[in-house]
């Protein structure tokens, strides 16, 4: 393992919010209790009192879950399962090659996994939500015995009425709960714009997307509507902020404050850790009394990252090669594909090795 | 008719205590004659009901002891359906008893064309037989051959590409699987030769609704000046040069087949487009008050193509018109034909912000600029420009 520690640095970026007219948010506030009708399931996050956050990508909307009774029933915590994939596939009933895996996320109290799954590449194709217990049964959630509330995202509107059929769709990079308030990181497959949605939970009232630019130190130009791919809602210096990764790959911290609608407000980048790559998850713990980041990317390993440099850095004035903050990538960690916390030592993930995929708990760097 | 669902395991207790009361019913009972062989066939779906597996043959004795167990593990221990070549562990469903029959019905549809295994135990019968295990295959029969799927464009249209181009869709003629596009999708130097590492590969693939258009974006950490990737790799694209996007014709299409043929856009770069939309730049064309003559608007390079269907449109005293949009001219151009005619007077062309051309450029702002020399963006929903009718 190698320890870099390099200059500290911060990044001024904006947000430019999209004033938009019109309902921003549909939103379903009483439980219905017969069951969400996904059309496709993605992010996971696990909310206050268990409940399940659920993004629906092909929906643009995230369900908020009550599982009852599908919460329990396993044995607790979540033990490791060699080819998770074809397990998987064959408790749905199909081929490995037919399921793919889009989240995990664990209970915080049972410490079961929740596997996100697409099931079927064509139009038939089929969400599932399956259970990892301690004794690795894998259990398919019955979706009909939960019940949820749920929120859309909103197409913008189009300038001329009776338009053909809108083809923009809002997509779903990540989700995260903190201060009452669900967090929600999109991106549009038209323009390349990052969507930074605040909903507070439960869903009674809604709130607008905020447009998301950001300066990044590594070509000292605006870094116009790069997307968000992963972010945690985390406190510096007291204060509620999402730390957010970018493409390429800035460390951004976002103060939740900021996130209305109209203003204009300053954040700073904490850390330039690579191009040529971009972070697929990152989890929050402590270990001998400091906070740390780790941060799953596709071409740079898993990261360590100590946020107490989060409190510390400065505004940027200048570019910067290379990386830039400290971090530590751990070279056991290889394969990533998925990520969480799944106790106070352990991280659970899915890797990918060999062309199977393997559900396992790692002690925490 | 009793229900039970199955998704991992069960426990064993109860099943033995089932068996044992089962046995003594059997043997209380006695048998008149030998029990009808076991045989388990694929009923193939209806309009109420997917397609399941049904097992025949049991007598009304035994369809009773499995519809009076109340766990799961005692339907399990005597019939198991499992994915053919696959792990042994039995696919999640519903167990039932209808007609006399014990019913299998899967918490998903049977694929079609796939081999499924039905394993039946009767010696783990609430009344055990001493007939040996059963193993059966089933499988649905592939589904109704489909024209197969073709790309039938790309936007850009134009044969010249800025080689800044930070986005492009490929279009379909019917919709296309979840089969993510980067495999499939490639760019090629004039020579044949991949371009490696052009295209940002995303966790997400970005299809519209119905699967029939394919957004995608150049990593625009090499479309960026100045940024690392773009130092070390340069752009994907070099102003003067010959390329070709190809599509592979193995892309899987919604029904699993291949693509009819493969597809193939061929274009040179041109120089970068690095200026923000400017709508002041725009010739917007005459109309005619009581006419609904096309209003055209012209634009001094290319717009995005799908932001251009909903990002432009007219307004009347702050009202906006119905009325049919196109765009034409390889997106150089954008038409509208109103639902009404035209009424004489003071109109406005409406041009939401969200507006970009291909490279990513937005209203009165460049997709990329100086830190601290940046254009103030449009920070409103929309901008106009005035226009009369006569």
């Amino acid at each position: 393992m190698r320890l870099r520690t390099t200059l500290k640095l911060a990044v001024v970026f904006a947000f430019a919010a999209a004033t938009m007219s019109g309902p921003l948010v549909a939103v379903r506030t009483t439980p219905v209790a017969a069951g969400p009708a996904l059309k496709s399931i993605g992010p996971l996050a696990f909310g206050p009192a268990g409940v399940l956050f659920a993004g629906d990508r092909d929906a643009a909307s995230i369900y908020a879950l009550n599982l009852g009774s599908e919460a329990t029933g396993g044995a607790p915590g979540t033990a490791d399962v060699a080819g998770i994939d074809q397990k998987i596939a064959a408790v749905l009933g199909t081929a490995a090659t037919e399921v793919a895996i889009t989240d995990l996320a664990v209970h915080p109290t049972s410490k079961n996994t929740f596997v996100s799954v697409m099931r079927g590449q064509g139009a038939e194709a089929q969400p599932a939500l399956l259970r990892v217990d301690g004794k690795g049964a894998i259990h398919v959630v019955d979706l009909a015995k939960t019940t949820f509330t749920s929120v859309t995202l909103p197409n913008p509107p189009a300038a001329t009425p009776g338009a053909r059929q809108n083809p923009r769709t809002q997509t779903i990079m990540d989700l995260g709960f903190a201060n009452g308030r669900l967090i929600v990181a999109g991106l549009s497959n038209e323009e390349f714009a990052s969507k930074l949605w605040s909903v507070p939970y439960p869903f009674a009232a809604t709130d607008r997307g905020t447009s998301i630019e950001i300066f990044h130190g590594n070509h000292a130009r605006l870094e116009t509507n790069s997307p968000i791919f992963s972010f945690v809602p985390y406190n510096v210096s007291g204060q509620p902020n999402i730390i957010a990764g970018y493409l390429c790959t800035p460390l951004v911290k976002i103060p939740l404050s900021a996130l209305k609608p109209g203003e204009k407000v300053l954040g700073t980048t904490v850390a330039e850790l690579g191009a040529g790559n971009r972070p697929i998850d990152m989890i929050l713990y402590s270990k001998n009394g400091q906070d740390y980041l780790l941060m799953s990317n596709t071409s740079r390993g898993v990261m360590k990252i100590p946020t107490s440099q989060l409190a510390t850095n400065e505004a940027i004035t200048a570019r910067i090669g290379g990386t830039k903050g400290t971090f530590e990538t751990i070279a056991s960690m290889t394969g990533v594909e998925q990520l969480d916390l799944l106790d106070t030592g352990r991280s659970i993930v899915i890797t990918l090795q060999n062309g199977s995929r393997n559900l396992s708990a790692v002690i925490l760097p | 008719m009793t229900r039970r669902e199955v998704s991992g395991r069960g426990g064993w207790k109860a099943a033995a205590l089932v068996v044992f009361l089962a046995a003594i019913a059997a043997a209380s009972c006695g048998r008149s004659r030998p029990p009808a062989p076991l045989q388990a066939v694929l009923v193939e779906a209806e309009a109420d009901r997917p397609a399941l597996i049904r097992v025949t043959g049991l007598s009304s004795a035994e369809a009773g002891a499995l519809s009076s167990a109340a766990d799961l593990a005692v339907w399990q221990r005597f019939m198991r359906v499992m994915v053919a070549g696959g792990e042994d562990i039995a696919m999640a469903g519903t167990y039932r008893i209808a007609d006399g029959a014990l019913e299998f019905e899967p918490k998903f549809p049977l694929d079609r064309g796939r081999d499924y295994v039905v394993r039946l135990y009767p010696s783990r019968l609430p009344a055990p037989r001493s007939d040996v295990a059963i193993a059966k295959v089933l499988r649905r029969a592939a589904g109704p051959s489909t024209a197969a799927t073709v790309v039938t464009s790309i936007s850009p249209a134009a044969g010249v590409w800025p080689e800044n181009l930070l986005r492009f869709y490929i279009h379909f003629s019917g919709p296309m699987s979840r089969t993510t596009a980067h495999d499939y999708v490639r760019l090629v130097d004039d020579k044949g030769v991949e371009i490696e590492a052009a295209f940002l590969r995303l966790d997400v693939d970005l299809w519209n609704t119905d699967h029939t258009r394919f957004t995608v974006f150049f990593d625009p950490g090499r479309v960026k000046r100045g940024i690392r990737p773009n130092r070390e790799l340069g752009r994907a694209l070099i102003a003067g040069r010959k390329y070709a996007i190809t599509v592979d014709a193995r892309w899987a299409d919604s029904a699993g087949g291949p693509l009819g043929a493969p597809f193939r856009h061929e274009f040179a770069a041109g120089p970068p487009e690095d200026r923000g939309i400017d709508p002041k730049r725009w010739t917007i064309g005459g109309v005619t008050s009581g006419s609904r003559e096309v209003l055209v608007v012209q634009f001094p390079w290319a717009l995005d193509h799908a932001l251009l269907q909903r990002a432009l449109g007219v307004a009347r005293a702050e009202k906006a018109l119905d009325g049919v949009v196109t765009i034409a001219g390889d997106d150089r151009a954008w038409r509208f034909t109103p639902a009404s005619p035209w009424s004489a007077g003071a109109h406005e062309l409406v041009i939401l912000t969200v507006l970009e051309d291909p490279s990513g450029n937005r209203v009165g702002r460049p997709f990329e600029f100086e830190m601290f020399k940046a254009p103030a963006p449009e920070s409103g929903e929309r901008v106009t420009v005035p226009f009369v009718v006569r």
